[in-house]
C-alpha cells in the first residue's frame, strides 16, 4: 500500500462511511480540487468575496468512487486532502476553509491567496523574485505584469517615434 | 526555439492573436498598445529555469533546455503558474485549460509567426534572433543616413 492509498482510504478502508478531510494547515486555497472534477464544483462553493477566497468542501463523499477520491488527493499540490473514518470527524454536512487575498500593488485587485505567494515564493530563486526592489512583479496581478513589461520594453520605441520630424 | 519580437515591425493587426486563437481555441499571445506610439506583443517567454516549470505541482509544465512545455493532460488548473510567471504570459479560464505558448510542437512554424504580415515575430534560438535584429537594425540605420545625405545634397 503506497502512501496515496493509505490516505485515501483505497485498500482496507472504503465504502459510503469515509469523509473528506482537509488540512487547514497545509491548504492553500488554489483550487486544483474543485477543478478537477466538474461533478463536484457545485458542492465545493467559490467565493471570492472582498479580499477573502472561501472554499466550501462536502464532508461525505460516499457519492465518490475510490478513484475520484484518489485523484482528489493527487492533484492537491500540499498533499492536504485526505480521507477519513465518518465516525472519527465532525458530522456537519460540509466545511469551508478561508483566505486572505493578496492584492495587486498597482490596480487593488486581489489575484492570489496568501498561502499560494508563499508557496511559490518557496520555490522561486530569489533573484528572480526581486524582492525588496521597486521594479519587483510578485505583488502585481498577471494584467499588470504585462502592462509593466510592455511599458519597459515600448520605452525606447517610443522616444524614437516621438522625436519631431522634419 | 523561442518566438521573439521585433518591435519596430508591429503594427498592431493581432493577426497573430487570430491564427493562436484559430489554432488552440484561445489565443496564447496578446497584443496591447503603448501610448498610442508602440504595440507589443506578450507571449511566454520560455525562460530559463522558468518559475512556473518550478512550482507546477503535477509535472505538467516542464522544462526542456530553452522550452517550456505543456501537457495538458497531466494539469490539475491549480493556477500556481498563472501567479508564478513574472510576465504575466499564462492565463487559466475558470471554465477551461491553462493556456501557454508550447510552440507548436506538432508544426515546423509556429502559426502566429506564419501569419505575421510583416515579420516582426521571429522564429528561431537567441542567436538566429539576434542576427537577424541587427541586420534589421543597421539596415534601418543605413536607410536613414542614406536619406540624410540625400536631403543634404538636394
Amino acid at each position: 500500500m503506497t502512501d496515496l492509498d493509505a490516505k485515501t482510504g483505497v485498500g482496507p478502508i472504503h465504502g459510503p462511511w469515509r469523509v473528506l478531510l482537509v488540512d487547514e494547515d497545509e491548504c492553500i486555497g488554489c483550487r486544483a480540487c474543485s477543478n478537477l472534477w466538474p461533478e463536484i464544483s457545485a458542492a465545493v462553493g467559490l467565493s471570492d468575496r472582498g479580499a477573502k477566497r472561501t472554499i466550501r468542501f462536502p464532508r461525505f463523499i460516499e457519492e465518490f468512487e475510490a478513484r475520484i477520491a484518489k485523484a482528489l488527493a493527487e492533484a492537491c499540490p500540499t498533499g492536504a486532502i485526505s480521507f477519513g473514518l465518518a465516525d472519527e470527524s465532525p458530522g456537519e454536512e460540509s466545511f469551508a476553509l478561508t483566505f486572505e487575498m493578496a492584492r495587486c500593488r498597482i490596480c487593488g485587485r486581489p489575484f492570489a491567496t496568501k498561502k499560494e505567494m508563499e508557496y511559490i515564493q518557496d520555490r522561486i530563486p530569489a533573484p528572480v523574485q526581486a524582492r525588496g526592489s521597486a521594479a519587483s512583479w510578485m505583488n502585481l496581478c498577471t494584467g499588470c505584469r504585462q502592462d509593466v513589461g510592455r511599458k519597459a520594453a515600448a520605452r525606447g520605441l517610443i522616444v524614437a517615434r516621438s522625436w519631431p520630424r522634419r | 526555439m523561442e518566438i521573439y519580437v521585433d518591435l519596430e515591425r508591429c503594427i498592431f493587426c493581432r493577426a497573430c492573436e487570430v491564427a493562436c486563437e484559430r489554432v488552440h481555441g484561445e489565443a496564447r499571445i496578446t497584443v496591447e498598445a503603448v501610448k498610442d506610439r508602440a504595440s507589443v506583443p506578450v507571449a511566454c517567454h520560455h525562460c530559463e529555469a522558468a518559475p512556473c516549470a518550478l512550482v507546477c505541482p503535477s509535472g505538467a509544465l516542464t522544462q526542456e533546455e530553452a522550452e517550456v512545455g505543456f501537457e495538458a493532460g497531466k494539469c490539475t488548473r491549480c493556477g500556481l503558474c498563472v501567479v508564478a510567471c513574472p510576465f504575466g504570459a499564462v492565463d487559466l479560464d475558470p471554465a477551461s485549460m491553462v493556456q501557454k505558448c508550447d510552440l507548436c510542437p506538432e508544426r515546423e512554424v509556429p502559426p502566429c509567426v506564419l501569419t505575421c504580415p510583416t515579420e516582426a515575430l521571429i522564429f528561431g534560438d537567441r542567436f538566429e534572433a539576434t542576427e537577424e535584429l541587427r541586420r534589421r537594425a543597421a539596415s534601418r540605420i543605413a536607410q536613414s543616413y542614406a536619406a540624410s545625405v540625400g536631403r543634404d545634397r538636394a
